[in-house]
């Protein structure tokens, strides 16, 4: 909410910088669930209230377009201490991908009113990204890298890809430890940085699957 | 007619084996081990106390002399405090956003938020944001896995709030409320 004041104070202005930091919750399962299809259509979020006080937490879903899929409660009430977990069910279980954002946030008081400033609130907010769908059946046709300054992959395909990359040199050589990749069906690119004397790229997902491609 | 009679002696001998075996399969037994590592997203703002940050109060006071410009205002600092344990993909790197979700800036004045990171694992690579009634979204700091920062007075990533602003574009009716929200997410 917010509220402007009338006036000001002449020959002066007041920044107020109202922090509101003291609802102290975190979130201890992740920030980002996958549910592959076929797997169970729910979840839970678990918050922590680290205060000696009970904190009510609030619970805003962003849709990533199209209409809502997910059921979750909009407020969870955590006592002292307490670690909740906030229950979600993916409405329609079929094998399309969906995904969609919770904004998890502690319900804060309302900032003191100064005459003459403006007064700026801090909120903490997490977001944790809830995906469902099919993993891709057949990356080399979905899966699209393109060299830059670092290499960007893109799932060009209607499926998720979970993959491991392992950067190569000339002769064959694996350059430092592969990283994760997880791909999204929405036109979202992920760029990683390419380690130094890189020659090729390989992609292997966990069910044999590989992707590979070499520096232009 | 002849019982053989079974010898009594084989059953002596076994009971202390038995005792014997079932201490050694005591001792050797597997145990189910059961751990798990939460998969923590936690943060906070406090002061240089580390204290819950209180008020910030940035006073943009008038000149000595008649003519002169409205002098600037000395940066104030807090500080970020995280931990994170980072997951498998999709949840491996996170990020921390900085929204300007309540309010507006007035034209002319500039509120820029600067990180300097401290901590322990990898923390990842921060950039300044400036705040203006063109711009009210940034990215503070990216490519966070596993770290944490600490948790006492001085710990943590450094923010510098530093407010920009010429005198002529200063109106003192400029009032209200600006809400800042920090966000962190996975990448």
């Amino acid at each position: 909410m917010i509220c402007w004041e009338q006036g000001g104070r002449l020959g002066a202005l007041l920044l107020v910088l109202s922090w509101s930091a003291s609802a102290q919750i975190s979130v201890i399962n992740g920030l980002a669930h996958f549910h592959p299809c076929g797997s169970r259509g729910h979840g839970e979020i678990l918050v922590h209230n680290s205060l000696d006080t009970s904190v009510t937490v609030l619970l805003e879903v962003e849709y990533m377009g199209g209409s809502p899929k997910i059921s979750i409660p909009s407020e969870w009430v955590l006592d002292a201490g307490e670690r909740g977990a906030i229950p979600y069910q993916w409405i329609e279980t079929d094998s399309s991908s969906q995904r969609a954002r919770i904004g998890v946030y502690p319900l804060y008081t309302s900032p003191v009113t100064r005459f003459g400033g403006w007064a700026v609130q801090t909120q903490l907010r997490y977001v944790v990204s809830l995906y469902r769908g099919c993993l891709s059946p057949s990356p080399e046709n979905e899966v699209r890298a393109e060299w830059d300054s670092t290499l960007t992959w893109q799932m060009v395909g209607p499926h998720f890809w979970s993959a491991q990359v392992q950067a190569y040199g000339d002769l064959g050589e694996a350059i430092e430890a592969p990283f994760n990749l997880f791909l999204a069906p929405f036109g979202t690119s992920v760029s990683q940085p390419v380690p130094p004397g890189t020659a090729y790229v390989v992609a292997r997902d966990s069910r044999g699957h590989q992707v590979g491609c070499k520096r232009p | 007619m002849i019982h053989a009679q079974k010898p009594f002696w084989p059953y002596l001998l076994a009971a202390p084996m038995a005792l014997s075996f079932s201490a050694w399969s005591q001792s050797t037994a597997a145990h189910d081990v059961d751990f798990t590592v939460d998969e923590a997203a936690m943060i906070r703002i406090v002061d240089a106390n580390a204290s819950p940050a209180g008020m910030m109060n940035f006073h943009i006071q008038a000149p000595a002399i008649p003519g002169q410009a409205f002098p600037g205002v000395a940066a104030q600092t807090a500080y970020m405090q995280f931990t994170s344990v980072k997951g498998a993909s999709p949840d491996n790197v996170r990020q921390v956003d900085v929204d300007l979700i309540g309010g507006s800036l007035p034209s002319g004045v500039q509120l820029t938020v600067s990180p300097t990171l401290f901590g322990t694992g990898t923390v990842g690579s921060a950039a300044p944001i400036t705040f203006s009634a063109n711009n009210g979204t940034g990215t503070l700091i990216s490519g966070i896995q596993s770290a944490y920062t600490g948790e006492g007075p001085g710990d943590g990533v450094l923010l510098q709030y530093a407010l920009n602003f010429a005198t002529q574009n200063l109106d003192a009716a400029s009032s209200g409320m600006i809400t800042l929200r920090y966000t962190i997410s996975n990448s």
